[in-house]
């Protein structure tokens, strides 16, 4: 006779619901007749079944709102509950410590290479050109034109640590152990599983971050408290200040996957620097455009018809020179 | 510990359990909005008591009683207010059977918790037998799946709740179920009968 009784824990509710059939309660009786562990295998699916009754699965803890607020109220906390301050007890002690920390040093010195940790994959696109990543982990990257993505060593390890220069498009495998961490010249992004675009490119003066998925928090380097952005949410952050202000959250953040150009009231320095990256030329501004801003949506246009449609509202001219394009 | 490894612990330490925390403290107040309040005020508290705590999963049980202790606390506030007729009896602060009253209820979060993580089929399938109380026939129908996989799903849910709550064999073991109902296969037509002694109490623990 041949029995599977992997599919035992369903034979068992169905009788204590007294919807067994006889021959399945036959099932259930050979199985429990093997021994004491069968019998001990039975009561525990039993009170498990007993006290999902009383559970209320409908209930929304709202994890990650609640989050949200929590984290709003820990720096004020932080700023009461100081932390401890180390007092040495003698100079024997202190002398111990400088030799420790000594030591330390020479080992971080031995084990890091100057500028963080060693980079154990690269990626890169040059201007006009997109791509299209799969990280180790799962995560997609979408690479926006003349970027730059440094996977970190240890990205296999507890902390899956990212550089980025320039923009992509991230959507984040969840791991719930494993914070995903980008670092940015100034900036820094730190997720679990979400999906964002991150636009760090070297000449703004900016950093800014597009939650599509999820939430991310998002701090400078070296601060201590991020703030948290939450999916429909956009924020940027002051690369001088390190301060992070919310901006209306935009759609068309991500439109550059799909090879869309998106100025929205953009400042005029930041719309060259795009077209340059978008259309592969090298520009000359000679305009005194500096401190306009722009506002306008390109999709997949040649260079001469959106060089058309600009000219058109700012009044500034056009002309190729060497192979660079000259604007004035 | 630096400020950010402790923010950071705290939220590692948030996510894993407030879910749970949650379901926990609904059982007292009835109150999804209360329940979130005082699981907050409890992870407000691991915060300003950091310095003496390990944020880890060794608070486990701290939470649950810091949380247990948040919502009598609510339930006190609001004595005036009529208390829900089936929490009453979880309201006595100490005397005989608290201790199993409150490893009865952190259970319950657990599942709470392990049902939330379930595969979407496996606790749709979990949902519409337990809450709905609708027979395999019944959920077969309203899924267009077969009874067969609905049997199958229904274990699986159980066999995930067990492993998390009592530690036993879940569907993590699976795999090395399946390795071992082999060898017992291979060794029984070897007529290995030592083999079948040792390996058939395994198969099934």
């Amino acid at each position: 006779m041949e029995n599977n009784y992997n599919d035992i824990e369903a034979i068992i509710i169905k009788s204590l619901e007294r919807q067994a059939s006889a021959r399945e309660e036959q099932v259930l009786q050979d199985w429990l007749r093997q021994g004491d562990k069968y019998q001990h295998h039975y009561e525990e699916v039993r009170a498990l079944w007993e006290a999902a009754r009383d559970v209320d699965f409908n209930l929304d803890p709202d994890t990650d709102r609640e989050w949200e607020s929590l984290a709003a109220k820990l720096p004020a906390a932080a700023l009461t509950g100081r932390g401890k301050v180390l007092r040495f007890q003698n100079w024997r002690f202190a002398a111990a410590a400088i030799v420790l920390a000594g030591l330390l040093g020479l080992i971080t010195f031995y084990f890091t290479r100057p500028g963080g940790p060693a980079i154990a994959q690269e990626f890169s696109t040059p201007l006009g050109e997109r791509k299209e990543i799969q990280l180790a982990d799962g995560t997609l990257v979408a690479l926006n034109a003349e970027s730059r993505l440094q996977v970190l060593e240890g990205f296999d390890g507890k902390e899956r640590r990212l550089r980025l220069e320039g923009e992509g498009y991230f959507q984040v495998s969840t791991d719930a152990g494993r914070p995903f961490i980008i670092e940015t010249e100034g900036a820094r992004v730190q997720v679990t599983g979400t999906a964002f675009n991150l636009n760090a490119y070297q000449e703004n003066t900016s950093v800014r971050l597009t939650v599509t998925e999820g939430s991310v928090r998002f701090s400078a380097p070296k601060e201590e408290i991020a703030q948290p952005v939450t999916a429909g949410n956009a924020a940027e952050m002051d690369r001088a200040s390190g301060k992070i202000r919310s901006i209306p959250f935009d759609q068309r953040a991500t439109a550059w996957q799909k090879g869309v150009l998106v100025f929205a009231n953009t400042p005029w320095p930041e719309v060259v620097s795009s077209l340059e990256r978008h259309y592969a030329v090298e520009i000359s501004d000679e305009t005194e455009l500096q401190d306009k801003r722009y506002s306008a949506v390109f999709d997949n246009q040649p260079l001469e018809e959106t060089l058309k449609v600009m000219q058109a509202t700012l009044g500034f001219e056009a002309e190729r020179k060497d192979g660079r394009l000259l604007l004035k | 510990m630096s400020e950010r490894t402790a923010t950071e612990q705290l939220n590692a330490l948030f996510y894993r359990f407030q879910p749970m925390l949650v379901a926990f403290a609904n059982r007292y107040l009835r109150s999804e909005e209360e329940a979130r309040e005082a699981v907050q005020d409890v992870f407000l508290g691991v915060w300003n008591n950091r310095e003496h705590l390990q944020l880890d999963e060794s608070l486990r049980s701290y939470l649950f009683t810091a949380t247990r202790n948040k919502a009598l606390n609510y339930l006190e506030k609001r004595k005036i207010e009529a208390v829900p007729l089936d929490a009453v009896h979880l309201q006595q602060s100490s005397g005989p059977g608290v201790e199993e009253q409150l490893q009865a209820e952190e259970t319950k979060a657990v599942i709470f918790d392990e049902v939330s993580r379930l595969p979407e089929r496996c606790r749709e399938v979990f949902l519409l037998s337990r809450s709905e109380g609708l027979s395999y026939r019944e959920i077969a129908e309203r899924l267009a799946l077969s009874e067969k996989t609905v049997e199958n799903q229904i274990s699986i849910a159980l066999k995930r709740l067990r492993a998390r709550v009592y530690g036993g064999g879940g569907s993590g073991n699976l795999l090395s179920l399946a390795l071992l109902w082999l060898l017992l296969f291979f060794l029984q037509k070897t007529g290995f009968a030592l083999g079948v002694a040792i390996v058939n109490p395994v198969v099934n623990q």
